[in-house]
C-alpha cells in the first residue's frame, strides 16, 4: 500500500554530498521533509528518496547545511506526467479529450422508454423528439417535467410520464391510461337488427321482445329483438294492450353463408434485374443524416432501393445514435410473364380466408368451399363459407318513442 | 528534570523529554525524542539523545524513517551503547 501511495505521489532519488550529510538528514527530519531509502555510499555521500513535492525543499535545505543535492532519478505518476510537459500537441489533445468528455457527457445519446404496452415506443419517441428530448439534445437545457407534461397532453393514452436524465441516457418511464369502460346508454331506444341473412340458432334476449324463434330464417335488416314491448292488460279487464319503449338488448346467433370473390390476372408484369447496381453510403449521427454522395440524378429508369443500416451498439445491447448505412439501387426492367395458376389460386384462397375471418370476427367458420374459374385472362376464385356467428346489431331509432297506447 | 522524574516516579520521556528506545527482536530499533543523527554508516549509527549519545552497532543498518521526534532503524542490530 505504501508503495502504491509513493508511486501515486511520486518520488525523487537524491544524492547528498557534503562534509556532514547527517546534518542534512536532521534538518529534513526537523522541517518535516519525509525521506526513506537512506543509503550511505561513502564518507560524505548519502542517497535518500523524498516525495516529489518535497524535492525542491530538500534541495534548499541541502544548501543551508553546505551540501550538494543532485537529483538522480524520478519515479511515480508526477514524473511520468512531467515528461509530457513540452509535448504541446499531446497536452492539447489530452485537454481536448477531457473537455470533450465533460461536455459531450451532457448530451443525450440514447432515449430509453419503459413501461409502455399498448402505446408503441416509436410513437412516444416521436412525440419526445417533437418536445426536444432526442439524441443529441443538450441535457441540462431540458426541463424534464415540462417536457413530460407536454408529451402527456399530446398522447392521451398515457396517464403518467417521468423523464430522468442519467448522463447521456434519458430514461423515460410511462404509465398507460386505463381505457374507459363502454357504457350502454339505456335511454337511447332502438332494436336489434340482423346484419346478415341466416338461420337463427340461439337467441338471448335481455331487454325487448324477440320477433323470431330459433330455426327461423331471417334476412339482413330484419328486426330480431324489438325495442317496443307489448304489455297485455289483465284478462277480462276490457282494456287495450299498452306498448313499452325500451332499448333492445341481447345476442342473436345464426348459421350464415358468406360468398367472397377475388380475381387476379393470369399474366403480370415481373421484374428482370439487369445486374447494374449503385451503392450510396451515409452516416446517421444524432438523428442527422450525412450523405457521402452527391445529389445527382439516378441513371436507372426503374430500380429497387435497398437500405442496410449498421447501428453502433454497446455490449449491453444499448444502441448509440451513430449508424452507418448503405443504399443499394438495383436497376430492373419489367416484362410480361404468365403466372403459375395453382400458386395464384392458393394465394387468392388465403386472402379470401383472411377476409372471411375478419368479417366473422368472434364467430366460427364451419365449412368452406372454393371454386376457381379462368375467364378472359383472369383467375376468379369464389369462397363459399358456412359460419356460426352473432348477427344482431343495435340500430337506434330515428323516430321519437311512441307515447300513445296504440300499437306500432 | 531527569532527577525529578525519578523522584516522583514519573515517566522520564514525558516529563524530561528523555530519549525512549524500543528494540523489537534484533532487527528493529525505534527511538523517540532524539536530537538528530551524528554519524551514519552501515555498521554503526550514532544518534544524539540530548545529554547522551546512542550508538547502534550491527550490520546492514538502515535508517528506515525519520522525523523531528522519531526514527526507525532496521538491520542486524548487534548492540546499543550509551555514552
Amino acid at each position: 500500500m505504501q508503495k502504491l501511495i509513493n508511486f501515486l505521489r511520486g518520488s525523487v532519488r537524491l544524492e547528498i554530498t557534503g562534509a556532514f550529510p547527517e546534518r542534512f538528514l536532521n534538518l529534513c527530519a526537523q522541517r518535516g521533509v519525509l525521506f526513506w531509502g537512506v543509503e550511505w555510499r561513502e564518507a560524505g555521500v548519502l542517497r535518500i528518496t523524498v516525495a516529489h513535492r518535497d524535492a525542491a525543499r530538500a534541495e534548499a535545505l541541502g544548501e543551508r547545511v553546505l551540501c550538494q543535492v543532485a537529483r538522480l532519478s524520478r519515479r511515480g505518476v508526477p514524473s511520468f506526467l512531467w515528461r509530457f510537459r513540452k509535448r504541446y500537441a499531446f497536452l492539447a489533445g489530452f485537454a481536448g479529450s477531457l473537455l470533450a468528455v465533460c461536455i459531450l457527457s451532457s448530451f443525450i445519446l440514447t432515449v430509453d422508454v419503459q413501461g409502455n404496452e399498448t402505446v408503441s415506443t416509436a410513437q412516444i419517441l416521436s412525440e419526445l423528439r417533437r418536445q426536444g428530448v432526442r439524441p443529441g439534445a443538450y441535457g441540462p437545457a431540458i426541463d424534464e417535467r415540462e417536457a413530460a407534461n407536454r408529451v402527456l397532453l399530446q398522447l392521451p393514452s398515457l396517464s403518467w410520464m417521468a423523464i430522468n436524465l442519467h448522463g447521456t441516457r434519458a430514461e423515460v418511464l410511462v404509465r398507460e391510461a386505463v381505457p374507459k369502460p363502454e357504457v350502454v346508454d339505456e335511454r337511447r331506444l332502438g332494436d336489434i337488427v340482423a346484419e346478415a341473412p341466416g338461420i337463427l340458432t340461439h337467441l338471448e334476449v335481455e331487454s325487448g321482445q324477440a320477433m323470431f324463434q330459433e330455426g327461423d330464417t331471417v334476412v339482413a335488416g330484419e328486426v330480431l329483438i324489438s325495442g317496443t314491448v307489448r304489455m297485455d292488460p289483465p284478462e277480462y279487464s276490457g282494456r287495450e294492450p299498452s306498448w313499452l319503449e325500451v332499448r333492445a338488448m341481447g345476442r342473436v346467433y345464426a348459421r350464415t353463408w358468406r360468398i367472397l370473390t377475388a380475381e387476379i390476372p393470369l399474366e403480370g408484369m415481373v421484374k428482370d434485374y439487369t445486374g447494374e447496381a449503385e451503392h450510396r453510403w451515409f452516416v446517421n449521427l444524432l438523428g442527422r443524416r450525412v450523405n457521402f454522395y452527391r445529389n445527382g440524378g439516378i441513371s436507372f429508369a426503374k430500380y429497387d432501393k435497398i437500405s442496410e443500416v449498421w447501428t453502433l451498439t454497446l455490449p449491453g445491447g444499448q444502441r448509440l445514435p451513430l449508424a452507418l448505412g448503405r443504399e443499394t439501387l438495383r436497376a430492373y426492367e419489367t416484362g410480361g410473364a404468365e403466372l403459375d395458376a395453382a400458386a395464384a389460386q392458393t394465394l387468392l384462397e388465403q386472402r379470401l380466408e383472411e377476409a372471411l375471418l375478419a368479417q366473422v370476427g368472434d364467430g366460427q367458420v364451419v365449412r368452406t368451399d372454393c371454386a376457381a374459374v379462368r375467364r378472359d385472362g383472369m383467375l376468379t376464385v369464389t369462397l363459399t363459407a358456412e359460419c356460426r356467428e352473432e348477427i344482431g346489431t343495435f340500430v337506434p331509432r330515428s323516430t321519437p318513442p311512441l307515447t300513445n297506447e296504440k300499437g306500432p | 528534570m531527569e532527577r525529578t522524574a525519578e523522584v516522583f516516579d514519573l515517566p522520564g520521556d514525558l516529563v524530561a523529554g528523555l530519549p525512549r528506545v524500543e528494540i523489537t527482536g534484533c532487527r528493529e530499533l525505534r527511538m523517540e525524542n532524539h536530537r538528530g543523527i551524528l554519524a551514519y554508516g552501515e555498521d554503526e549509527i550514532h544518534i544524539s539523545g540530548g545529554k547522551m549519545i546512542l550508538k547502534v552497532r550491527g550490520a546492514h543498518l538502515e535508517l528506515k524513517a525519520m522525523n523531528a521526534g522519531e526514527l526507525l532503524i532496521t538491520g542486524e542490530i548487534a548492540g546499543v551503547d550509551f555514552s
